[in-house]
């Protein structure tokens, strides 16, 4: 099975531009977007992304040790719309470089436990993560058996141009 | 890295060879419209498509079927094998996925391509197929052609770009053409055709889905409405794509993607 995953530019330039902006005090900026499966229990399936959250400035917490670090209502937040209306869940976050991007091991410290949260309260969508650098996305997506993420195999921007990353 | 093969086409950026052997391609009728733009899109360097036609060749669709001949007509082919084979006759290494059905039997492989070109006569079939690729956030590319009374030849290249103005919103669709839709379909008999006419159409569809995903020219950057006048040979801009200016598009939200779900009331 491939999995694949897509978001219209304009969407994809709003992250941008929000991750992008600087913190009174955090390294760095997390958001969460949502969207819907397409194709579900196809070989082919599709993640459909389709709306941005920004955590609020006042949802974050001073953590010397990681880039950002966000603070339970955040999550709470979020958790009530996967729950209210059914949909995926990716933490969304960006480092700078080019290239496909990967996990570093705060990442993996950090955010991989958050996951399965969201499949708790919407186990009928897929949840992950989203990592964006300057020319590139990377997603992973959990597993049904909460036990493994899997690697999004495609990444499609649509819009003037389409891009398409694999 | 563009090989010898396609060397004149390395303006379309080094890259483009891999985009295109890589990208997804549906395209819906397999008639004059449809096979030209199998077989440009098979010579740019495509290999990967899903077709949808139901019919099978008949002598009449020999005066615009590019790549159909006369001895398909007398083993009675199905148009998909046919551009299956102009396809292959070009291409090696393809993956093509056919369905001798409408699309809406088999709409799973359609959901996974990266473009569709819709080829349909009909406006409602055009709006199902737009709604499909609207909510699958696949671009959509819709070309067609008519002979209106009393002989004036009219088409048209449309792309329908999810989150951008859809054909209802250029007012290409609407309530009263769909209505009337039912035996009214231009006006000079079984829907006419001609291969010239198909030709430009289709051409015109690879040029914008080609530039789409390539971005060579870095200028296309709005939607694409393209009117077609047969009678001076002219393809140029529709006056609703020049003389107004598009906001999101009301008729398909992008609330309203990926698969349908049910909720207890």
């Amino acid at each position: 099975m491939s999995l694949s995953l897509k978001l219209t530019r304009e969407l994809y330039n709003n992250i941008i531009k929000d991750l992008d902006r600087p913190h009174s005090f955090a390294y760095e900026r997390v958001g969460f977007v949502f969207g819907r499966i397409g194709n579900k229990g196809q070989s082919d399936e599709l993640i459909i992304l389709n709306r941005y959250l920004s955590v609020d400035d006042n949802n974050y917490e001073k953590n010397k040790r990681v880039g950002a670090s966000i603070n339970s209502r955040a999550i709470r937040d979020v958790m009530q719309k996967a729950l209210n209306d059914s949909v995926c869940v990716f933490h969304v976050h960006l480092h700078y470089g080019t290239g496909r991007p990967g996990l570093s091991r705060t990442d993996k410290e950090g955010i991989t436990p958050l996951i399965p949260s969201f499949q708790a309260v919407c186990p009928l969508q897929k949840h992950g993560i989203l990592l964006f650098n300057e020319d590139s996305i990377s997603a992973w997506v959990l597993s049904q058996n909460k036990k493994s993420f899997l690697k999004v195999d495609k990444v499609s921007i649509i819009g003037y141009p389409i891009n398409i990353l694999y | 890295m563009i090989t010898d093969r396609y060397s004149r086409q390395s303006f379309l950026g080094d890259n483009s060879e891999n985009i295109f052997s890589n990208c997804s391609v549906g395209i819906v009728g397999l008639g004059g419209g449809g096979m030209h733009i199998a077989q440009q899109l098979a010579h740019i360097g495509f290999k990967n498509y899903v077709l949808y036609d139901a019919q099978t060749i008949e002598l009449s669709n020999l005066n615009r079927m590019v790549g159909a001949t006369l001895e398909d007509v007398k083993n009675k082919l199905l148009k998909i094998d046919i551009a299956e084979r102009v396809i292959k006759n070009l291409q090696d290494n393809t993956s093509i996925l056919k369905f001798p059905t409408r699309w809406q039997e088999n709409p799973d492989a359609l959901r996974g391509c990266d473009i569709i070109f819709g080829c349909v006569d009909g406006f409602s079939e055009r709006s199902e197929l737009e709604s499909c690729s609207r909510r699958y956030l696949i671009p959509y590319i819709d070309i067609g052609m008519d002979v209106f009374p009393p002989a004036r030849v009219a088409g048209q290249v449309i792309l329908s770009m999810p989150g951008g103005p859809c054909l209802r919103c250029l007012d290409f669709l609407n309530e009263e053409k769909m209505a009337l839709e039912a035996g009214v379909y231009g006006a000079a008999g079984p829907n006419p055709q001609v291969v010239w006419s198909n030709g430009a159409l289709a051409s015109t569809a690879v040029g914008v889905a080609v530039n789409l995903l390539t971005d060579w020219s870095s200028s296309l950057r709005e939607e694409v409405y393209l009117s077609y006048d047969g009678n001076s040979n002219l393809i140029s801009v529709h006056p609703k794509a020049i003389y107004k200016s598009y906001n999101k598009c009301d008729h398909y939200p992008l609330d309203n993607i990926g698969d349908p779900i049910f909720e207890k009331i």
